[in-house]
């Protein structure tokens, strides 16, 4: 039953699903119902590091499992050797705006880079230093200097050029600044100048507003903005793979923000963005970039204000005609995630008692017939039907096991009695009542 | 003069609303305006006011009109009251069987279970006229149904043995040793772009290294390892940044390429940056070591 469980992946499988958040470790244990769903993102993440570009919307409504789907995906994702970045849209941050909200979703998404070695993100300065090595290492190879001897000042003009150079190869957009940021990163390290290291990474990270500072600072002409910044990913995305990564993967959450977007002008521009990266990941111009997108079905199916009310979104995200709840299309750029039934929700518990036992070496008594009245107990509480989310009852699940190991003898059916079940979900104010301006 | 005028007696109220078909009307009013939110009280009135007027052949409405006003106030008084109207319509000369409107059916019934039920009792009512039996059914409508899980052991099976198939395909792309496996390939994919951070190229005897060999540690990030030793297995990373660049190689990449290297042997990072200081995780640096 529980194939091949690590001990500490057994304790942080426990730990983690009591404290109600998804595991960092021996996430794959628990997966279950989700098997179509999971070769999906399998074949996309090969078809990306092949140098393919992609981009999936998570569609499901609360408690369907999006968080748990695109943890997984970044874990995969960091083990295959991308690179990876989390962000949320909020009402501050967007795709498309012009004061500044759109470079603000920039920010977020530079500071989440993650990789294996730093998955709490924060990696762009190690990415930095890694690519520069690289560099370092070839220019000092092409000019028979040793190691030592390339970073003296008086070759740091070598080191220059051939920054500039690699960087004009690989990027279309915005080169020439780029290239010039990075070197100034450089030779920040070299004169030991931690101002200029940090001011370089202002720029890289979108945090410069104008261009005379970011003259005075760096000798830029130009600062990222909500116009650039997505040639900005870009460019980023094909650093990492001249590093040897696999590539790069942006997840953004909460796509609800777009869609409560009041005026339909700016909403449609944000709209024309997604639109913009979808032809772009599909059409091939750019490779090895995996866009994912996470929201509820309003945001997706509302002909007002969803991402369908943008008809030339609408037609090239529409489901599958021949696609039904029975037969799934996992191809597409949609995926909808359904609830759990409740024989996947009494399998997924089976299994967190087996993987309870092996943690705490123990063997709790409680039945097959039991979890299945534990399961319709759950089921039939006030509220149940409009709120119960899979994260409550494998909390309430794990807290019961713990009180049965601890006490052995209590009387189980009134634990399962005793039970109260909360709203978890996040007070929002209704969507019908957003004023359209 | 109307103090002296005694209230009528029973026969002369029954008498009385048997020749005025409409005088339940007052009674009616002053029970449903004076009502003070006690169902129970207000149902036994009507009842005692149908009893009153059981010569009256509008009688049936007296408790249509109960019902109507009871849906307000208490759903299931409501239906039972309808009930009556029910059992007083059968008994007259004619079968009007009034329904309530939507509005109403709609604010009594907030299930399509709910009404179901309901007009089952109806029905079975109109066929055996059994009031008693209808009565006590109608607290049956409101009671919260239990729900029943039904599991089916054929799926179960199959869940299980595609959730193992997963966890499978999963453990293959998450196992320990993939990395090692990529890195190989993006090193002969990318050769010319490899970095070797060796030091001191002059130095070519092979020192015996404390470390596990399968790591294969480079001598710089070996002196790293075994300067956090020296230092109790904590050091400020601004000490750790001289240290880098005394020997050619930037502080991230250095601190990240050990991480990377041990990942492989460990599943986890063995050096953990703190706010201000870089601390390796005693448990895991002994995992690395040759004995």
């Amino acid at each position: 039953m529980i194939d091949n469980v690590k001990p500490k992946e057994a304790t942080s499988i426990i730990n983690s699903l009591i404290g109600g958040v998804v595991p960092k470790m021996g996430v794959q244990h628990i997966t279950v119902g989700r098997t179509e769903e999971i070769n999906a993102v399998i074949s996309a993440l090969e078809d990306v590091k092949n140098g393919h570009s992609m981009v999936k919307f998570w569609i499901g409504d609360f408690g369907s499992g999006k968080s748990f789907m695109l943890h997984l995906l970044n874990t995969v994702a960091l083990k295959q050797k991308f690179v990876v970045a989390n962000a949320d849209f909020t009402p501050e941050n967007r795709l498309y705006s012009n004061d500044g909200k759109g470079v603000a979703l920039y920010s977020a998404i530079m500071d989440n880079v993650a990789i294996q070695t730093k998955p709490e993100g924060g990696a762009l300065p190690t990415l930095l230093e890694k690519w520069i090595e690289q560099v370092i290492s070839k220019t000092a190879d092409a000019n028979g200097l040793s190691l030592i001897e390339i970073r003296q000042e008086q070759h740091l003009r070598l080191i220059g050029d051939s920054i500039m150079k690699t960087i004009n190869e690989l990027t279309d957009v915005g080169g020439f600044d780029f290239g010039m940021v990075v070197f100034k990163y450089y030779e920040g390290y070299i004169k030991d100048d931690e101002h200029l290291r940090r001011n370089a990474l202002k720029w890289l990270k979108g945090e410069y507003r104008t261009k005379t500072e970011a003259r005075q600072d760096l000798g830029v002409r130009e600062v990222i903005n909500d116009l650039n910044y997505y040639d900005m990913l870009k460019n980023f995305c094909k650093l990492f793979v001249n590093m040897g990564y696999s590539g790069f993967m942006v997840n953004l959450d909460e796509a609800i923000n777009l869609y409560k977007i009041s005026t339909a002008v700016v909403r449609e521009k944000n709209y024309e963005k997604i639109l913009t990266i979808y032809n772009d990941c599909f059409q091939g111009k750019v490779t090895n970039l995996f866009f994912n997108f996470a929201g509820t079905k309003e945001v997706l199916e509302n002909e007002r204000r969803g991402l369908f009310s943008y008809s030339a979104l609408k037609t090239r995200l529409i489901t599958n005609k021949f696609e039904t709840a029975e037969i799934r299309d996992f191809a597409q750029p949609v995926i909808r995630l359904l609830p759990l039934n409740h024989n996947e929700i009494f399998v997924l518990l089976k299994k967190l008692k087996a993987i309870f036992d092996f943690n705490y070496k123990t063997e709790i008594s409680i039945s097959n017939e039991e979890i299945h009245q534990f399961m319709e107990e759950l089921f039939n509480k006030p509220g149940a039907s409009e709120f119960l989310t899979p994260r409550e009852v494998i909390r309430d699940f794990l807290n019961i096991l713990n009180i049965i190991r601890q006490n052995p003898g209590v009387d189980k059916t009134r634990l399962f009695g005793d039970i109260e079940i909360s709203d978890e979900r996040p007070s929002e104010f209704s969507l019908d009542d957003i004023e359209e301006l | 003069m109307l103090k002296q005028i005694p209230l009528p007696d029973e026969a002369t109220d029954i008498e009385l609303y048997a020749q005025n078909t409409n005088r339940w009307k007052i009674k009616f009013e002053e029970l449903s305006t004076n009502y003070n939110g006690n169902p129970n009280e207000f149902t036994e009135s009507v009842i005692a006011l149908g009893n009153l007027n059981i010569r009256n052949p509008s009688v049936e409405n007296i408790f249509f009109e109960a019902s109507k006003f009871m849906a307000k106030h208490d759903k299931e008084k409501s239906l039972y009251l309808y009930i009556y109207y029910l059992y007083y319509d059968l008994k007259s000369e004619t079968f009007d069987n009034k329904q309530l409107t939507k509005t109403i059916q709609k604010n009594l019934f907030k299930t399509e279970e709910q009404l179901k039920y309901f007009e089952v009792i109806v029905q079975e009512f109109v066929n055996d006229k059994d009031l008693n039996k209808a009565l006590s059914s109608i607290s049956k409508v409101y009671a919260v149904k239990r729900k029943k899980i039904k599991l089916d052991e054929e799926t179960i099976q199959q869940v299980q043995q595609q959730h193992s198939g997963t966890v499978e395909l999963l453990n293959e792309y998450l196992r320990d040793d993939y990395s090692e496996d990529t890195t190989d390939t993006l090193i002969e994919e990318s050769n010319d772009t490899e970095i070797e951070l060796i030091v001191s190229q002059e130095k070519t005897e092979i020192s015996q290294s404390i470390f596990l060999e399968e790591l294969s540690l480079k001598p710089i990030q070996t002196k790293t390892l075994e300067l956090f030793a020296k230092n109790n297995f904590v050091i400020a990373q601004s000490e750790i940044e001289v240290f880098a660049k005394s020997n050619g190689v930037f502080k991230n990449q250095l601190i990240d390429s050990i991480n990377d290297t041990c990942y492989e042997h460990l599943d986890d990072l063995l050096i953990e940056e703190d706010d201000d200081d870089y601390t390796i995780n005693t448990t895991y640096y002994q995992r690395i070591l040759t004995q």
